[in-house]
C-alpha cells in the first residue's frame, strides 16, 4: 500500500486536494474570518464616498479568474449601491461585459437605483492604456453610446462625467498586470484615490506602489472578498470559499512539512549508508 | 526607395507621434492635450481593427492547415468551427443571446476556470516536491513563505492576530524593497528603449530585424 502510494504521489495530492476543496464547499465548516487591515482600509476609503460622488470601476477580467474577482467585484458593487454614489463601469478586458452581466446578478441594485441615472456600463474598450488614458482624460470623445447602444446624451448620469476630473475615485477589478499602468494614467496625472482589487498572486507585485501611496488599499483575491463581505455584513460567493481556502492552505503546509521530513530522512539515511553506519 | 517605405517613413511617424505623446503626458497645453486625445481616439480604433486582423489571421493559418492535411487538422477544424458559430451567435443575434450565454458560460467559462485552476495543482505538487530546505538561502525563503502562508490563510490569522503584522513585514519590507527594484529596473528600461525609437537606434518594432539599427 505504502510503496503504492510512493508512486502514485502526485494523484494522491490531487486526489486529496480535490476532496479537501469540494467538500467544505457542498458542507461549510464555518471556520472563523479575520479582517486585514488592508481589507479594512479599502472599506473605510468606500465609506467616505459622498452621496453623488462618482466613482470608475474597470472591470478588467475574464472567467478563468471568476473565483477571485467574481466575489470581489459583487461585494464591491453591494457596497457602492448603499453609498448613494455615481458609478462608471468600463471594462479594458474583453470578457468584461459578461463578468459585468455575472456580477450584477449577484449584486443586484434596489429598487430605488436607477440604470442611466445611479450607474452605467460603457462595455469593453479596447486599446489598453491608450483607452485608459482617452477615457480618463474626455469619456464622450472616446465612447458615444453605452454597452446597451443607449447614446451618451440620454444618459442623466453621464451630464455629469466628462473626465476623470469630475470622479473621486477608480475601483479596478482585475487578474492581469495591466492594473499597474493604472498608477500613472489615475494617480500620477489626477492624483485621486485609486483602489485595485487584483487575484491573490498579484499582491506582492503591488506592494511598492501601495508603499508608495500610489494605490490606497488592495483587496487581496477571494480571501479579501470574504473579509469585505463580513466586514459589510452582506454575505455572498467569497465567504462560501473561505473555509476551502483555508484547507487548501493548511494542506499546503502539511504538504510542505512532509516533503522537508521526507527529504532529510532520506539524506540522513544516505549519509548513514555512506559512513557505513559510523 | 522600398527602405524609405520600409524602414525610413515608419521610423519618423513613430518618433515624432512618440514625441508629441510624452509631451502631452508631461506638459499642460490645450494644443497639446487636444492632439493627444485625436491620436488615443486613434490608437483605440486600429487596436479594435486589429482585433478583426487577429480573426482573419487566425482563419487564414487554420484554413491552410485544413487544406494541407497538416497534423492534428481536426483540432483546427474544430477551433475554426466554434469560432464561426460564436460569431454567428454574438454579432448576428447578441451576447444576450440565450445560446451564446450558454455557450460562454458552460463552454469558455467553464475551460477557461479548469485551465486557470491547473495552477492550483501545479503548487500543491511542487509544495511537496521541491520547496525544501536543502541549505540556508532555501531554508530562508521556505520560512519566509511559510510565513505568508499562514498569514493568507483566514482561520490561522483569526486565531492569532500577530501573524498578520508578521506577514505584513515580510510583505512590507523585503517583498515590496525587491518588486521597487523590479519597477524602477522596468521603467529605466523603458525609457532607454524610448529614448533608443526617439534617436532610431531602435527598430526591431518594424518587424525583419535584430532591432539595432545600422
Amino acid at each position: 500500500m505504502s510503496k503504492w502510494i510512493r508512486s502514485n504521489s502526485v494523484a494522491v495530492i490531487y486526489a486529496v486536494l480535490f476532496l479537501i476543496t469540494a467538500l467544505p464547499i457542498l458542507s461549510p465548516l464555518g471556520l472563523p474570518i479575520s479582517i486585514g487591515p488592508t481589507t479594512r482600509k479599502f472599506a473605510s476609503i468606500i465609506d467616505s464616498l459622498k452621496k453623488d460622488d462618482i466613482v470608475f470601476v474597470d472591470i478588467n477580467f475574464s472567467p478563468g479568474s471568476w473565483a477571485e474577482n467574481g466575489p470581489q467585484l459583487a461585494v464591491i458593487m453591494k457596497h457602492l449601491w448603499t453609498k448613494g454614489v455615481k458609478v462608471l463601469f468600463f471594462s479594458l478586458a474583453v470578457d468584461g461585459p459578461q463578468m459585468y452581466m455575472k456580477a450584477i446578478g449577484q449584486a443586484t441594485p434596489p429598487p430605488s437605483l436607477k440604470y442611466g441615472v445611479d450607474w452605467v456600463y460603457l462595455g469593453y474598450l479596447s486599446g489598453a492604456e491608450t483607452a485608459a488614458a482617452a477615457i480618463t482624460k474626455d469619456t464622450w470623445s472616446l465612447v458615444k453610446s453605452d454597452y446597451f447602444g443607449t447614446p451618451l446624451q440620454n444618459l442623466p448620469i453621464m451630464q455629469k462625467i466628462r473626465t476623470a476630473e469630475d470622479a473621486q475615485l477608480l475601483i479596478v477589478v482585475t487578474s492581469g498586470e495591466m492594473s499597474w499602468m493604472w498608477v500613472r494614467q489615475w494617480y500620477e496625472r489626477y492624483r485621486k484615490t485609486y483602489l485595485l482589487a487584483p487575484i491573490s498572486i498579484m499582491v506582492p507585485s503591488g506592494a511598492p506602489y501601495q508603499q508608495a501611496g500610489q494605490i490606497a488599499a488592495i483587496l487581496a483575491g477571494s480571501r479579501g472578498a470574504a473579509e469585505y463581505e463580513v466586514l459589510i455584513a452582506k454575505p455572498g460567493e467569497g465567504a462560501t470559499v473561505t473555509d476551502a481556502l483555508t484547507m487548501q492552505l493548511l494542506y499546503l503546509m502539511c504538504l510542505i512539512i512532509i516533503g522537508n521530513v521526507i527529504f532529510y530522512t532520506q539524506r540522513k539515511g544516505r549519509r548513514t549508508s555512506a559512513t557505513g553506519g559510523i | 526607395m522600398s527602405i524609405v517605405y520600409r524602414r525610413t517613413i515608419p521610423l519618423a511617424i513613430t518618433v515624432v507621434f512618440l514625441v508629441l505623446m510624452v509631451c502631452e503626458y508631461f506638459f499642460a497645453s490645450p494644443v497639446l492635450k487636444n492632439v493627444g486625445l485625436e491620436m488615443q481616439s486613434w490608437a483605440v480604433l486600429i487596436s479594435a481593427f486589429a482585433v478583426g486582423l487577429g480573426v482573419i489571421t487566425i482563419l487564414r493559418h487554420h484554413g491552410m492547415r485544413i487544406a494541407k492535411r497538416s497534423e492534428d487538422w481536426p483540432m483546427s477544424a474544430w477551433l475554426m468551427a466554434t469560432m464561426v458559430l460564436f460569431m454567428v451567435l454574438g454579432i448576428g443575434f447578441g451576447q444576450n443571446n440565450p445560446m451564446f450565454k450558454w455557450i460562454y458560460d458552460n463552454v469558455y467559462g467553464s475551460l477557461s476556470s479548469a485551465t486557470y485552476s491547473i495552477l492550483g495543482l501545479f503548487i500543491t505538487s511542487a509544495a511537496f516536491r521541491a520547496f525544501r530546505a536543502r541549505n540556508l538561502d532555501a531554508a530562508v525563503l521556505l520560512i519566509a513563505g511559510f510565513i505568508i502562508l499562514m498569514g493568507a490563510t483566514p482561520t490561522i490569522a483569526a486565531l492569532w492576530e500577530g501573524l498578520r503584522y508578521l506577514s505584513g513585514w515580510v510583505m512590507d519590507v523585503p517583498t515590496a524593497a525587491t518588486g521597487r527594484v523590479i519597477v524602477i529596473g522596468a521603467a529605466l528600461g523603458l525609457i532607454t528603449l524610448a529614448l533608443r525609437i526617439i534617436i532610431a537606434k531602435e527598430t526591431g518594432f518594424l518587424g525583419g530585424g535584430s532591432g539595432e539599427a545600422a
